[in-house]
């Protein structure tokens, strides 16, 4: 009885459907504009590099490099890293454990990248490993660990033409 | 009495439809590829060791700048500040840093839907040292240079204007390398194309328009950007050494690199000019010269003397 000569049916383009329809549309198409103009995280895979890069260039041979132990060492440069690029955009921190003396290097500081107490943080990667050096015509052994992260973010090119 | 519901599936079709490829172009847009390719190269340079070539896959690259209708020059490096620029079409690209210091160059083979890489150490040369710009240079050095560059479009063009003027076609090749990347619509803000030729100071002479838009839009075309540049390039040859020494102590106050500005002769004079005798970074590139020299080296002018 409560349904007789109802015509609801009739009813299906109604004001509250284009509404719905809209709403929905709005939603999905914010939705993925946000989700496909979001950055690419590589950061994680960029501090490993980084990182790798740094210990590679501090052995020779499997040794730890010489002129490593002096005080001008200049890491940019043996390592054939960009200094601008790093230091806007990448924070590092070694420790060259020779025993008796810990040795350390850091720059570039962008502490919103990397926090030193927690290195699981995103973007930070730890490597650890263990060194041989050559001191006082001695073979000793020592550990090196390496802290790195990058805090780059790509930028969108605007050109006038 | 059946109108409204076919209306209501009509509809629902077209709505779900016109979201379909809204989602479908958003997912294979420009900016994507952009992003995705930029990132990707500048990693692969960052892990490359010196004397290293090597060739990306490219197609999805190449078949979304095609539908922008965009066929040349889609990735590039800007090597002042480290940064691969990978533009497929949107408005300007997209840029991403790599952190390595050497010597990177990126173009792309459209044909071949390939990225290639070559990655090489910097040459710094002893600028005490005179490099020998007299040494001839024949169509197969200046070939086998292009074929280090991603200069191809424009071989005939250096040659002509370097053989006119007078002047080493690699050291031509070289500015013009350090400039643009071999960039025929790069804008610094004030100097445009493939020879970076200031608007300010240029436009007005040498067959150039004195309106500024009318100016550039002379400059868009190769063969005037590299007649220009040349011709710049020249006349600052011809300078005297009084007025080459008139205009660094005019413009560069500090010593230091006063004293730098004045030890350079000749070729290295002018190039000095041909960036400006100015001295206060970031305006001015200090080690444009020692840049431009390392570049000449590199495509095999290396003969030193």
């Amino acid at each position: 009885m409560l349904f007789r000569n109802k015509k609801g049916g009739e009813k299906l383009l109604s004001i509250w459907w284009i509404f719905t329809i809209a709403i929905v549309g709005a939603g999905i198409a914010f939705g993925v504009s946000i989700f496909y103009s979001a950055e690419v995280d590589v950061k994680n895979v960029e501090a490993g590099i980084f990182a790798d890069r740094i210990s590679d260039c501090f052995f020779e041979d499997g040794l730890l490099i010489s002129n490593l132990l002096e005080n001008d060492f200049d890491i940019f440069q043996e390592c054939k890293l960009n200094k601008e690029v790093i230091e806007s955009n990448f924070y590092f921190k070694i420790s060259v454990d020779l025993g008796n003396e810990v040795k350390e290097f850091s720059g570039a500081i962008k502490e919103s990248a990397c926090s030193l107490t927690d290195s699981e943080k995103k973007g930070c990667v730890k490597k650890t490993r263990g060194i041989i050096y050559e001191q006082d015509n001695k073979i000793k052994k020592g550990r090196l660990e390496i802290l790195a992260a990058s805090n780059q973010i790509g930028e969108k090119i605007s050109l006038v033409k | 009495m059946l109108l409204p519901p076919i209306m209501f599936i009509v509809l629902n079709i077209v709505f779900f439809g016109v979201l379909l490829v809204f989602v479908v172009k958003a997912s294979t847009g420009a900016l994507v590829y952009e992003q995705a390719y930029a990132k990707q190269v500048a990693l692969l340079i960052d892990e490359a060791k010196p004397d290293m070539q090597i060739l990306v896959d490219f197609e999805e690259g190449v078949k979304t700048a095609e539908k922008n209708k965009k066929t040349s020059d889609l990735i590039r490096v800007d090597d002042k500040v480290n940064q691969v620029i990978v533009n497929l079409g949107s408005k300007g690209g997209y840029g991403y840093k790599y952190f390595s210091d050497y010597e990177v160059n990126v173009y792309d083979d459209v044909a071949k839907n390939l990225i290639i890489i070559n990655v090489g150490d910097k040459i710094w040369p002893d600028i005490s040292r005179p490099v020998d710009f007299d040494k001839e240079i024949n169509e197969e050095d200046l070939a086998k240079a292009i074929a280090k560059s991603n200069c191809g479009d424009y071989s005939d063009l250096i040659s002509k204007y370097a053989k006119q003027y007078e002047i080493n076609p690699l050291l031509v090749l070289a500015v013009m390398l350090q400039e643009s990347s071999c960039d025929k619509v790069a804008w610094s803000g004030s100097s445009f194309g493939l020879m970076q030729i200031n608007l300010e100071i240029h436009c007005g002479t040498k067959g150039l328009s004195s309106g500024v838009e009318e100016c550039k839009e002379q400059l868009k075309n190769p063969e005037t950007n590299i007649r220009v540049g040349v011709e710049i390039l020249k006349e600052y040859l011809d300078y005297s050494r009084k007025t080459y020494e008139n205009k660094v102590k005019a413009t560069c106050k500090n010593s230091d690199y006063q004293k730098k500005y004045l030890s350079y002769q000749g070729e290295y004079a002018a190039l000095r000019l041909y960036n400006g005798p100015g001295c206060i970074p970031p305006g001015a590139d200090v080690d444009y010269v020692e840049s431009v020299i390392a570049r000449y080296n590199s495509l095999g002018g290396a003969d030193v003397v």
